[in-house]
C-alpha cells in the first residue's frame, strides 16, 4: 500500500518572499474589487459585514506580511500560494455573475481562508 | 620629492576649509626654512594662491538651480500622494459605513503609518529646497550667513525621517557658521572654498537620505501599498456608480472632447437601459484604470525622486572635483520627474 506523502511547515522549499507577497497582494486586490458587487446583492447589514470582514482580513493578511519575513518556504506553503492565486482568479470570475446574497456572502470565504493560511508562513 | 610635497600641501589645504591666510603663510615659511630652497617657496606660494580655485562658480550656480527645482517637484508629488492616501481613507470609511461597520483599527494604523512617512519625507524635501536656496545665495551673492544652519536643519529632517522609518541615522550637525568662518588669501578663494565646503555638507546629507529611500523594505511597503489604495478608491466609486449616484456625462464628454463632441442628452438613460450594460462596464474600467494610473504615479514619483537624489550626489561630487556642470546636462536628470509631475497635474502637461 503506497504511503501518502505528508507535507509539514518545517520542510524547506523554494517559495520566495516576493512570490508569497504577490499571491497575498492578488488576494487583497480581488477581494477589494469584488466587494462592491457583493455588497450590492445584500440587504442585511449582517451579510454586508461578513463580506467587509472577509475583504479586510485579506487586506490585513497582505499588509501584515509586508512588514514581516517569510519564514516557511516549504512545499506546503508553495502549494498554498498557488492555491491562493487560483482562488483570487475564481473570485474575479464569479464577481460579475453573483445571483443573490447567499452567493455574495460565500464569494470571499475560500479566498480569506487560504490567505490566512499563507499569512502563517510569515514571522 | 618637492613636487609631491606641493601636491600634499595643496590637498591638505583643500581639505581644511577653516585654514586662514596667516596659517598658509606660516606653512610656506616653514617649508622653505626646512628645505632651504627659495624656488620651492615661490612654487608653494603660487600653489597656495591658486589652491582649489578651479571650482566653477557657474557650475555651482547651475547645480543650485536644478537642485532647488527638482526638490520642489519631489515635494509637490509627495503632497499629491498624501491627498491620494486621504481619499483612499475616505473610500474605506464610505464602504465600511455602508455596511454598518467601522474601519478596523489595524487598517487605519497602516494608512496612518504611510501618511507619517509621507509627512516626514515631505519635510526632508522642503528643507532640501531651502538648502538649495541658501546654496544658490552663497554661490551667486557669496551670502554665507545662515547657510550652515539651513544645512543642519536638513540633517535634522533626514534624522527625523529615519526615526519615522525605525532606522538609525547619525548625521551630526556642522559647527555653527562654519561656512561663514572659512578664510583664504583672496575673496575669490574664500568664495570657492565656501561653496566647495557647503557642497560637501549637502552631499553628505543627500547620501544618508538616498540610503533611506533605497531601503528595500521601505520601498516595497510604500510602493506595493499603492495597489490597495487604487483598489479601495475604485471600489467606493463602483458602489456609488452602481447605485446610480454618479453622473457619467463628464467622463463621456472627456473621452470625446478632443474630437469636439460631448455627452448626449440621453446618455445616462442609454447606459441605465438593458442594452447599456456593456457601456457601463467600459466606463467602469476607465474609472478603475485612471485610479490605477494615479496610484502608479505615486510609485514612479518615489522612484524618480530617489534617482534624482543619487544624481545630485554625483553632481556635487563632480563639482567638488572641479568638473564643469552645464545647465543642459543637469536639466536632463530631472526629465522623468518633470513628466511625472506634469501627469499628476494634467493642466500643466505639455
Amino acid at each position: 500500500m503506497a504511503r501518502k506523502k505528508i507535507q509539514t511547515m518545517v520542510m524547506e522549499g523554494t517559495l520566495t518572499q516576493a512570490e508569497a507577497l504577490k499571491a497575498l497582494s492578488m488576494a487583497a486586490q480581488s477581494a477589494t474589487d469584488a466587494m462592491p458587487y457583493a455588497l450590492l446583492k445584500c440587504q442585511e447589514h449582517a451579510d454586508m459585514q461578513k463580506i467587509i470582514a472577509d475583504r479586510d482580513t485579506c487586506l490585513l493578511a497582505y499588509t501584515n506580511a509586508m512588514t514581516r519575513t517569510l519564514q516557511h518556504t516549504g512545499p506546503l506553503f508553495e502549494k498554498i500560494a498557488k492555491e491562493l492565486i487560483t482562488a483570487a482568479k475564481t473570485v474575479n470570475r464569479k464577481t460579475q455573475s453573483l445571483k443573490d446574497a447567499t452567493e455574495a456572502v460565500e464569494l470571499l470565504a475560500n479566498l480569506v481562508r487560504v490567505a490566512a493560511k499563507l499569512a502563517l508562513a510569515f514571522v | 620629492m618637492e613636487a609631491l610635497t606641493v601636491v600634499a600641501i595643496r590637498h591638505t589645504l583643500c581639505a581644511m576649509p577653516f585654514m586662514r591666510s596667516t596659517n598658509l603663510v606660516h606653512i610656506c615659511r616653514e617649508v622653505v626654512k626646512q628645505r632651504r630652497h627659495p624656488a620651492m617657496g615661490c612654487l608653494i606660494a603660487l600653489v597656495l594662491a591658486t589652491g582649489c580655485s578651479s571650482l566653477s562658480i557657474e557650475s555651482a550656480g547651475n547645480l543650485a538651480a536644478i537642485g532647488k527645482e527638482s526638490t520642489m517637484m519631489s515635494a509637490g508629488n509627495i503632497f499629491i500622494s498624501n491627498s491620494e492616501y486621504a481619499r483612499a481613507m475616505d473610500a474605506e470609511a464610505f464602504f465600511h459605513g455602508y455596511a454598518g461597520t467601522v474601519v478596523p483599527q489595524q487598517i487605519q494604523q497602516d494608512y496612518q503609518g504611510i501618511q507619517q512617512e509621507l509627512g516626514a519625507r515631505k519635510a526632508v524635501f522642503t528643507r532640501l529646497g531651502e538648502t538649495y536656496e541658501a546654496f544658490h545665495n552663497l554661490v551667486i551673492f557669496n551670502t554665507a550667513s545662515g547657510v550652515t544652519s539651513t544645512i543642519n536643519e536638513l540633517g535634522d529632517a533626514v534624522n527625523s525621517y529615519a526615526t519615522t522609518l525605525n532606522k538609525t541615522v547619525l548625521l551630526v550637525a556642522a559647527d555653527k557658521d562654519s561656512i561663514a568662518r572659512i578664510g583664504g588669501m583672496t575673496a575669490r578663494r574664500i568664495h570657492t572654498r565656501r561653496v566647495a565646503y557647503a557642497s560637501r555638507l549637502i552631499r553628505m546629507r543627500l547620501e544618508e537620505l538616498a540610503v533611506l529611500l533605497e531601503d528595500t523594505s521601505v520601498k516595497t511597503q510604500l510602493t506595493t501599498f499603492n495597489q490597495s489604495l487604487a483598489a479601495s478608491r475604485a471600489a467606493a466609486v463602483t458602489l456609488l456608480w452602481e447605485r446610480g449616484l454618479l453622473d457619467p456625462a463628464p467622463l463621456i464628454t472627456e473621452l470625446a472632447s478632443d474630437a469636439g463632441l460631448k455627452a448626449g442628452k440621453n446618455a445616462i438613460k442609454i447606459i441605465d437601459s438593458q442594452d447599456g450594460a456593456h457601456l457601463k462596464d467600459g466606463l467602469t474600467l476607465v474609472v478603475k484604470s485612471r485610479m490605477q494610473r494615479r496610484a502608479a504615479l505615486i510609485e514612479q514619483g518615489y522612484n524618480a525622486s530617489t534617482v534624482v537624489i543619487r544624481e545630485l550626489i554625483a553632481k556635487h561630487q563632480e563639482l567638488e572635483n572641479n568638473e564643469v556642470l552645464t545647465s543642459i546636462e543637469l536639466r536632463g536628470m530631472i526629465t522623468e520627474l518633470q513628466l511625472i509631475t506634469n501627469s499628476f497635474n494634467p493642466k500643466t502637461a505639455f
